[in-house]
């Protein structure tokens, strides 16, 4: 009634493709070596809330920023008040490093644009 | 249009009634292990294939199609899964099948290192191939059920992919976070989870899935007796021609298609009445508590009372499932999370009835052509309804789209009512049609 068990040979078939599943993408990962993502700066010079204030228009970046996977966006805020650019605060005198690893959409408030700032990384 | 041939197997019976039954345990004992590991292979892709599309393109509706090409790839490969099972049996079939997931998952994982949108659907895709398999498997494993048991066998396979989903669930974040500490990228150590898994239910089925089921029940391999195989086509025919068959297949749809919508529309609707993560998890866990952990019950229930009774249940779950969720706004929780069970169990009642139906109306050397059919024909609806989805809600509103639901589970009710009716007229006409002797009496 039992039929005719597959040979070794079959087994090892098995055997080495689970292997290769495992190893051949562990090793490519390794072999393709992504490129370095580019840093952005974004430096907010002291005074600029009392401009904005002021009704002085301040154009430190543009409100629309597309970004690359793995950039880094650099803030360094010189105010002496906080500012917010799209769901990032970055306090005063301080400075905020956000890598990029996944494609994303930010968009929200920006104390430096009066329409908000919108991000895209892809 | 060519017609299938249609013979009773008459050849001498190769295994006693006893060696049946023996073969037909094992035969379950196997197909468990293989969907449990096929199970947590389908749900490893499925899990991370929405959130690897959307981090590649940072598209939603893109992230979707890449969702719903798990359905698209098994619906393509039913067909053709029944027609190697049709000619070289179960084993051939499930583990050609299975050994296209694996090629699948490999190609995702490449699409996950390289980043490419395409060769992510193209390997999402292959990975179908493996759903198909883990659906062919309840139809494996009735091939040799006794008519009594066939419900409660179908069930006890559906219930497997509980214990899948589960494992899966938890081992996919396990599998990713493992393949980050080896070097992989994000999300790719969960397609090496599926790859194995699906790799490990093909050895399973090719080592253990001996003698083949479908072989012993004399579908294959019977020189003596033809047990010529309908084409997709005239399977279809088959299906058309046969009123019990149609309401299988149309159940099929309707509760593919009503799971696959409510399914994909109520984390939108709830995320849109500002409901936590966690509330959305538990109702999704609901859902799926409706879908897979009564199944045993609704076999049993099946082989006591018929298919017919359990159609019209499922009908009914699927109507008031759908009303239920359709009602309840998108900041309420216990409308959403009834609604899901029901229409979670719904569909439990549905595939479990129309499975045991479709069996029980074909010989066996027609069944597998049909079964392939009925199934194509359902996950192809649910992958046109999870693609159309997001566009449905924005036009119609949760509302809007469980009310349509509401409608095929209607449709259902009136489907099963109709075709009880229409057969039992036949009966009694057929049973009013005066026989030879009483023409010679009469004469």
């Amino acid at each position: 009634m039992e039929e005719r068990r597959p040979s070794l040979r079959v087994g090892l078939g098995f055997l080495a493709t689970a292997v290769v599943l495992v190893v051949v993408p562990v090793g490519l990962a390794r072999a393709i070596d992504e490129p370095e993502g580019f840093t952005y700066l974004i430096e907010i010079p002291k005074g600029t809330a009392s401009a904005l204030a002021a009704g002085t228009e301040v154009e430190i970046f543009p409100a629309d920023l597309d970004l690359r996977l793995r950039d880094i966006l650099l803030i360094v805020n010189k105010d002496d008040v906080p500012h917010t650019i799209g769901q990032i605060a970055v306090g005063a005198g301080e400075q905020v490093e956000r890598t990029f690893g996944q494609a994303v959409s930010i968009s929200g408030f920006c104390s430096l644009h009066t329409g908000g700032v919108e991000i895209s990384v892809g | 249009m060519r017609q299938a041939v249609v013979m009773i197997p008459v050849a001498p019976a190769l295994y006693s009634d006893d060696e049946k039954a023996v073969v037909q345990t094992h035969t379950v004992r196997v197909l468990l292990a293989s969907q449990t590991s096929g199970g947590v292979g389908l749900v490893a892709t499925y899990i991370v294939s929405a959130l690897l599309a959307k981090d590649i393109t940072g598209s939603a509706t893109l992230a979707t199609i890449a969702a719903a090409c798990l359905s698209i790839g098994a619906a393509l490969v039913s067909v053709p899964l029944s027609r190697v099972m049709a000619k070289k049996g179960r084993r051939a079939g499930l583990r050609m099948a299975y050994l296209v997931g694996v090629a699948g998952a490999a190609c995702a994982v490449l699409a996950a290192i390289t980043r490419n949108y395409p060769l992510l659907c193209l390997g999402v895709l292959g990975a179908g191939a493996g759903n198909a398999a883990n659906l062919a498997t309840r139809y494996a494993a009735s091939d040799l059920a006794h008519e009594d048991r066939r419900a409660r066998t179908i069930s006890i396979i559906v219930w497997a992919t509980t214990i899948g989903s589960t494992t899966g669930s938890v081992a996919s974040g396990f599998a990713s976070d493992f393949g980050n500490t080896i070097g992989l990228p994000d999300k790719a150590g969960s397609y090496v989870l599926s790859g194995l898994m699906f790799l490990i239910a093909a050895a399973i089925v090719e080592f253990f899935l001996r003698p083949d089921p479908l072989v012993v029940a004399g579908g294959i391999g019977q020189q003596t007796v033809d047990t010529t195989q309908p084409t997709p086509r005239e399977a279809m025919h088959l299906i058309w021609d046969n009123p019990s068959a149609r309401l299988a297949v149309g159940a099929m749809i309707v509760c593919q298609v009503t799971m696959v919508g409510v399914m994909a529309l109520t984390p939108l609707h709830m995320d849109d009445g500002g409901q936590s993560q966690n509330a959305i998890g538990m109702m999704m866990a609901m859902h799926i508590w409706g879908m897979y952990a009564f199944s045993p019950l609704v076999g049993l229930l099946t082989d006591r009372i018929g298919s017919f009774p359990m159609l019209y249940i499922c009908g009914g779950l699927c109507t008031w499932g759908a009303f239920w969720a359709a009602l309840t706004p998108g900041d309420a929780k216990l409308g959403v999370f009834m609604g899901n069970f029901l229409i979670g169990l719904g569909w439990c009642f549905g595939v479990i009835a129309a499975s045991s139906l479709i069996v029980s109306l074909f010989p066996i050397h027609q069944r597998v052509a049909v079964q392939g059919v009925g199934d194509s024909a359902m996950i192809g609806a649910g992958a046109i309804a999870g693609l159309s989805s997001g566009a449905l809600y924005s036009v119609f509103d949760y509302r809007g789209v469980n009310y349509a639901n509401a409608a095929f589970g209607i449709a259902l009710i009136s489907g099963v009512a109709i075709t009880y009716f229409a057969m039992r007229r036949s009966r009694i006409a057929d049973a009013e049609l005066p026989t030879e002797d009483d023409a010679v009496t009469t004469s």
